[in-house]
């Protein structure tokens, strides 16, 4: 890959894309993994790699969210190899959605991705399925899936 | 539902960590294209909050990408679909014998690579396309039928690989040839993995 030159203009589109998406991107990743380190290290990871292309990409915000979801979601796979994650959130700056994270551990990854990008980031079905390099149809059935499968863990937890 | 929402928007109240330093630190620093990710490069130089060691995140990165899927990338070509080409996938496609002759009649048919498969929502459903598979796959030829360079058929099939604890369906990377009727695969022998002696019958059968 030819790593195209930081130019200024490249630089503020990037620091602009960082500044009204970063945070967003950087809870949607916590929510797809349930790892703070491993959501800093896709989104930092994410827009390292598509600063470097510069221009060569149309879409950046895509593109960042897209590889930044691949990169954390093969971290999460790596960790599931050489450790045993947690049913619970430890952190005590999870505590808010403690019960969430615990829920989304139950869902797959498509379908917690799919439910993330739509009910936290607020991206439509034709958005996600851009960014998972799925389909439309796909993700609404992800969603569908997801939803059900939240609604009776979160019961199961509130009981 | 409105309290799922309510759940989600909980997770505005955790601050982010300001990562701005970070990515341009590694923005800075030459790639190394020995690991491969999207088109697809990953430094080995890791930052701060670097993680898993280089081997097993190569081996993550490969099963994450292949359940995430991505337009740009090559899925990796060793998929067993044996779930899907084995046996009858819709009671009609048995009702023929497979024949190069009965093969032309089928109003589809083309040479693809699984990249998505989306099992039954609920079985005992009482709507009809909650009990299907929906199996996504990237187009390398249509021999008829279609042109989109993606195309999602049902099938009612169920896959067996695919698991809640998140791991990849194995026939995720399978290369097809594949044919059936509306939107549904058929198998007994009208989809079967591909080989080039096969796609020569399949090009035959449709002329080309």
């Amino acid at each position: 890959m030819q790593t195209a030159a930081v130019t200024p203009e490249i630089k503020d589109r990037f620091e602009g894309l960082y500044r009204e998406h970063g945070d967003r991107l950087w809870r949607s990743l916590l929510l797809f993994t349930g790892r703070p380190e491993i959501a800093s290290d896709a989104a930092a990871e994410a827009f390292a790699q598509a600063i470097r292309r510069g221009d060569q990409i149309r879409d950046p915000l895509a593109w960042v969210w897209r590889a930044a979801f691949k990169i954390a979601s093969g971290e999460l796979a790596a960790e599931r190899r050489t450790v045993e994650l947690v049913d619970e959130p430890t952190d005590p700056m999870l505590e808010p959605v403690a019960d969430l994270l615990a829920a989304l551990r139950r869902l797959t990854p498509h379908q917690r991705a799919s439910i993330t990008l739509h009910h936290h980031a607020g991206y439509s079905y034709r958005e996600i399925a851009r960014i998972l390099g799925s389909s439309t149809s796909a993700v609404g059935v992800h969603i569908h899936r997801a939803k059900r499968l939240l609604r009776a863990a979160l019961e199961d937890r509130d009981e | 539902m409105s309290d799922l929402h309510e759940r989600f928007r909980r997770t505005d109240r955790i601050s982010a960590p300001d990562l701005s330093e970070e990515l341009w630190a590694r923005a800075s620093r030459p790639e190394d294209d020995t690991v491969v990710v999207l088109d697809r490069v990953r430094p080995r130089g890791r930052g701060p909050v670097a993680l898993a060691a280089a081997f097993t995140l190569l081996a993550g990165l490969a099963v994450g990408a292949a359940m995430l899927g991505d337009a740009d990338e090559t899925v990796m070509a060793t998929g067993d679909a044996s779930w899907l080409t084995d046996g009858s996938s819709s009671t009609l496609s048995c009702v023929e014998e497979f024949t190069p002759e009965n093969l032309a009649r089928r109003s589809w048919a083309f040479d693809g690579t699984i990249i998505e498969v989306v099992p039954p929502v609920d079985l005992e459903s009482p709507n009809p396309d909650e009990q299907v598979t929906l199996v996504t796959f990237r187009v390398t030829r249509w021999y008829t039928g279609g042109s989109d360079e993606t195309v999602i058929v049902k099938t009612s099939n169920v896959p067996g690989g695919v698991t809640m604890n998140g791991d990849a369906d194995p026939s995720i990377g399978a290369r097809l040839l594949a044919s059936g009727e509306a939107e549904y695969l058929w198998g007994c022998g009208f989809t079967m993995p591909y080989t080039e002696q096969d796609a020569a019958v399949f090009a035959a059968a449709f002329g080309g």
